[in-house]
C-alpha cells in the first residue's frame, strides 16, 4: 500500500484528493467505460488480437497490463523478473481453461484496459503499462478497489484472485509461503492415466 | 504404483467407459435410465438401478480422473475437477463457488465431512414445504445405510493443529463442538481431499458407487455435457449430449444421443435446473431454478504463535453448531463452524488482500489459521436464495444477491470465529476483506468488525455448496419434483441431486444427498420394475 501520509487518513491507503479528482475521471466515464465501450469494442466485432507467440489466451498487447497486474498485486513477494513471467504463463494457460463466458469477460477487461481508445479514461492510466513505478500501479488497483462504481470494484477482486491463486500455486512461490510442499511424493505421485 | 488405481484395473478388465472427447462421429447410445451426472446424487442411483438390473447410462460433463491422475497438486487439479476451472462465480462475480466436475461430481473434490441432515431442517421441510417421507425417522435407515457402504464414522485421529484452533477456543468459551463424521477407509491423514485423494482412502461415488455400477454393466460416458432432453406429450425420449474438448472447455461438435425409458437428472444445483430451461420442460409456477441456496461464507485468519501447517493433515475433523439453532429456525441467520484445508493456492485466493498484505500473509502461512462459517440461507423471508439463468451460450449462471439479513449473519459469524480464534491464543485476527487490518486483540477486533464496512468484493463471500433450485414437495405450485424426485410434470423424469432441497441444509450436504438418492432411487427401482403407474 502507498505509504506517504495522506494515505493513512483514508482505508486503503488511498489519496482523498486523487480520489476526487480521478473519480470524475476514471470513477464516473471509466465505469461506464468499462460496461459501454467495452459492449461496443464486443458489439463492432473486431476481431480478437492474435495470441502471443507460445501464448494460449494472452495477446501481446496483453502482457505489458498483466506484467503489472503481477507486479501491484504480488508486490514484493516476486523474486525476479524471470519468476514474475512464470506467473504470467501460468494465469494465461488457467484463463485458457475457463468457460468461455468467463474468457469473453476477461478478453474484454483486457481489451478495454489495454486498447488505446479505453485504457486512459477506464483505468486511469496514461502511460505504457510497463513504464509504470510500483507505486502507480498501487494507485491503480486503488482507484479500481475503491471505486463507487460496482464494475470497478468487481475487475478488481476478480483480477486480484486470478492473480494470487497463479502465483501462489507455483512451486517458484513456495519460498515465499513457507510451504512444504505435499507429504509422500515418492510413492503418491504417480503417472496419470489420462483417460 | 503402490496404490491400486481401481480405474485403471477396471477398464482393463471390461468395464464400459467411453472418453465423448474422442468421438470422430455422432453417437447414439440406449439405455433403461439414463442419468446426468455423477456426483452424490448421480453416483448414488447409478449403483441401486444397476444393481437392480436396470440398464445405466451415466454422463458426465468433466473428465474421468482417479487415483492415478491425484498427485496433490493444486494447479491441475484446479483446472481439470472443478466447474469452470474453480472460475465459477455468482453472477455479479461476488461469489466465489467451487463445484466439482469430473467423474464422481463433487465428492471426488470434497472434503469428507458428512452429516446427517439436522432434524429441524428435515422438520422445517415437512411442516413448511409438505414433503413427505422424510422426517427424521424415516429419513434415519437411508442415512444408516449410505454409512454403512461409505464407511461414514466419526474421525478418531486427533484434529491437525487448524481445526484444534477451532476446538481449543469453542472449549475455552464452554460453546459446544463436535469431532466430524467423515466418509474414508484407511486415510493417511494427508490434507489432499480437494484435489483429489491419492490413496483412495475417500469414499466419494469415484471408488464406490461408480465401480459397483460399472461392475454391474453400467456405462459411463465422460466429457459429454447434457444439453437438453428431447421431449413430448409429457414423455421424455432421451438426452442429446455435446461432446467436449479434452480441457472441458469447448463442445467438439459431436453429438451423443442417449435414449432411454427414465431420465434422472443429477446434475447438482445450478446445471440440473439449467438443463430443464435449456429443454424447456414444462415449468407452469415459474419454479425452476429459483431459491438456490448457498451457505454463504465469510472466513477470518488468526496467526498463532505456534505452527499450524493448515495444508497438512485432515483438512475438516471439527465443528461447532453453537451458533446454528439459538435463534431458532426462522430467526437471524445461524451458521456452523468449520475450517478449510490451507494449500497456498486455495488460501491466496481467500484473503481478499493484495499487494504487501497479500505478501505478509502468505509468508505466515505455516502460522496460519482460517475458520469459517456456513450462513443457513433458506429459512426467513428474507432468504429466498439466488437464480439460475441461462446465458446467450446456453451455460448457466447463478444470480444471487446479498442484502441485509445475510450481511448481519456474515458480521455475527466473523464476530463468533474471532472470538473463538482469540480464546484459542491468536496473536491477531484478521476477516477477509480489503479493508480489514490484524486486529490484535478480542477488544479491537469486535469493535472494528462492528464498524466494517460489509459489502459486494470488499467482502470474500466463498460456497462450496450449491441446493436447491428443483425443489420436492407435493404442492405443485412451491416444488418442481413430488418428495420422490419425479418431476411434476413429466412421466418418465426424475431430479435426484441437491437441487431438490427446499431449503439449504445447514451443514455439509454430501450425506443429505446420499441420503435422499438413496431413499429416491430404491423407489424408482420398485417403480420402474413393475407395471408403470400414472401420477395423478
Amino acid at each position: 500500500m502507498n505509504k506517504n501520509t495522506s494515505a493513512e487518513k483514508s482505508p486503503g491507503g488511498f489519496n482523498p484528493a486523487l480520489n476526487r479528482r480521478t473519480f470524475l475521471k476514471t470513477g464516473l466515464v471509466g465505469g461506464a467505460i468499462l460496461s459501454t465501450a467495452g459492449a461496443a469494442l464486443s458489439l463492432a466485432g473486431s476481431t480478437p488480437a492474435p495470441k502471443a507467440s507460445g501464448y494460449l489466451f494472452f495477446a501481446d498487447t496483453d502482457i505489458p497490463f498483466i506484467r503489472a497486474l503481477f507486479r501491484g498485486i504480488i508486490g514484493n513477494a516476486i523474486p525476479s523478473e524471470e519468476i514474475l513471467m512464470l506467473g504470467v504463463r501460468d494465469l494465461d494457460k488457467h484463463s485458457a481453461k475457463l468457460s468461455p463466458e468467463l474468457q469473453k469477460i476477461l478478453r474484454l477487461l483486457f481489451d478495454v484496459a489495454t486498447m488505446p481508445l479505453t485504457k486512459g479514461l477506464a483505468t486511469g492510466v496514461w502511460k505504457d503499462w510497463d513504464n509504470l513505478t510500483t507505486e502507480e500501479v498501487y494507485a491503480f488497483l486503488n482507484r479500481w478497489q475503491h471505486s463507487r462504481l460496482y464494475l470497478n470494484r468487481m475487475a478488481h477482486a476478480s483480477l486480484v484472485q486470478l492473480t494470487s491463486m497463479s502465483w501462489y500455486g507455483m512451486p517458484e512461490s513456495f519460498e515465499h509461503s513457507d510451504y512444504p510442499g505435499a507429504p509422500y511424493t515418492s510413492v503418491l505421485i504417480t503417472k496419470p492415466n489420462n483417460y | 504404483m503402490a496404490i491400486k488405481d481401481l480405474f485403471a484395473e477396471g477398464v482393463a478388465s471390461g468395464w464400459k467407459v467411453h472418453n465423448a472427447s474422442r468421438f470422430e462421429k455422432d453417437t447414439t447410445l440406449e439405455a433403461d435410465v439414463a442419468i446426468v451426472g455423477t456426483g452424490a446424487g448421480g453416483g448414488t442411483t447409478a449403483e441401486i438401478l444397476a444393481m437392480a438390473g436396470f440398464r445405466v447410462v451415466m454422463i458426465e460433463e468433466g473428465p474421468l480422473k482417479s487415483s492415478n491422475d491425484f498427485n496433490m497438486d493444486e494447479r491441475e487439479a484446479y483446472a481439470t475437477l472443478y466447474q469452470e476451472a474453480v472460475g465459477r462465480l455468482s453472477k455479479d462475480e461476488a461469489i466465489t463457488i467451487l463445484q466439482g466436475r469430473s467423474v464422481g461430481g463433487s465428492t471426488t473434490i470434497n472434503w469428507t465431512s458428512s452429516f446427517r441432515t439436522p432434524e429441524p431442517t428435515l422438520d422445517y421441510w415437512t411442516s413448511e414445504f409438505g414433503v413427505k417421507g422424510t422426517s427424521v425417522n424415516e429419513m434415519a435407515p437411508w442415512f444408516a445405510d449410505r454409512e454403512e457402504r461409505l464407511n461414514v464414522h466419526i474421525w478418531e485421529i486427533p484434529p491437525n493443529a487448524n481445526n484444534s484452533v477451532l476446538q481449543k477456543g469453542c472449549d475455552a468459551l464452554g460453546y459446544e463442538w463436535k469431532m466430524i463424521p467423515r466418509n474414508i477407509s484407511g486415510c493417511w491423514n494427508l490434507g489432499y481431499c480437494g484435489t483429489g485423494c491419492p490413496t483412495n482412502a475417500k469414499q466419494s461415488m469415484l471408488v464406490t458407487t461408480i465401480p459397483g455400477a460399472l461392475q454391474r454393466n453400467a456405462e459411463l460416458l465422460f466429457l459429454a455435457r447434457a444439453h437438453y432432453l428431447r421431449h413430448k406429450n409429457g414423455k421424455v425420449s432421451g438426452v442429446v449430449c455435446q461432446a467436449m474438448d479434452e480441457t472441458c472447455v469447448k463442445p467438439t461438435g459431436k453429438t451423443i444421443t442417449v435414449k432411454a425409458k427414465h431420465v434422472v437428472l443429477s446434475g447438482g444445483s445450478i446445471n440440473s435446473p439449467a438443463v430443464l430451461m435449456r429443454s424447456a420442460i414444462p415449468d407452469p409456477y415459474n419454479i425452476v431454478g429459483k431459491r438456490t441456496f448457498l451457505h454463504p461464507v465469510p472466513m477470518t485468519t488468526a496467526i498463532m504463535p505456534e505452527k499450524i501447517d493448515g495444508y497438512h493433515g485432515a483438512p475438516q475433523s471439527v465443528h461447532s453448531d453453537h451458533f446454528q439453532w439459538k435463534d431458532g429456525v426462522t430467526g437471524p441467520i445461524g451458521y456452523k463452524l468449520e475450517v478449510p484445508p490451507l494449500q497456498p493456492k486455495l488460501a491466496a485466493a481467500l484473503f481478499r488482500a493484495r499487494s504487501e498484505d497479500l505478501a505478509d500473509n502468505m509468508s505466515k502461512l505455516p502460522y496460519m489459521n482460517v475458520t469459517l462459517a456456513l450462513l443457513r440461507d433458506g429459512f426467513h423471508e428474507q432468504s429466498q436464495g439466488g437464480r439460475v439463468e441461462i446465458r446467450n451460450d446456453g451455460s448457466p449462471v447463478l444470480d444471487y444477491r446479498m442484502n441485509e439479513y445475510l450481511w448481519d449473519g456474515m458480521r455475527r459469524a466473523m464476530l463468533s470465529m474471532a472470538e473463538i480464534q482469540f480464546a484459542a491464543g491468536a496473536s491477531t485476527v484478521r476477516p477477509h476483506h480489503y479493508g480489514a487490518p490484524h486486529y490484535k486483540s478480542w477488544k479491537e477486533a469486535k469493535a472494528g468488525i462492528s464498524d466494517l464496512n460489509l459489502r459486494e468484493y470488499d467482502t470474500l463471500i466463498g460456497c462450496a455448496h450449491v441446493m436447491g433450485g428443483c425443489p420436492m414437495g407435493e404442492d405443485q405450485k412451491r416444488s418442481v419434483v413430488n418428495s420422490l424426485g419425479e418431476h411434476h410434470q413429466m412421466d418418465n423424469l426424475s431430479v435426484i441431486d441437491g437441487s431438490v432441497f427446499p431449503t439449504s441444509i445447514g451443514a455439509n450436504p454430501q450425506l443429505s444427498v446420499y441420503g435422499q438418492a438413496a431413499r429416491m432411487a430404491t423407489n424408482l427401482a420398485e417403480r420402474l420394475g413393475s407395471p408403470v403407474i400414472t401420477r395423478t
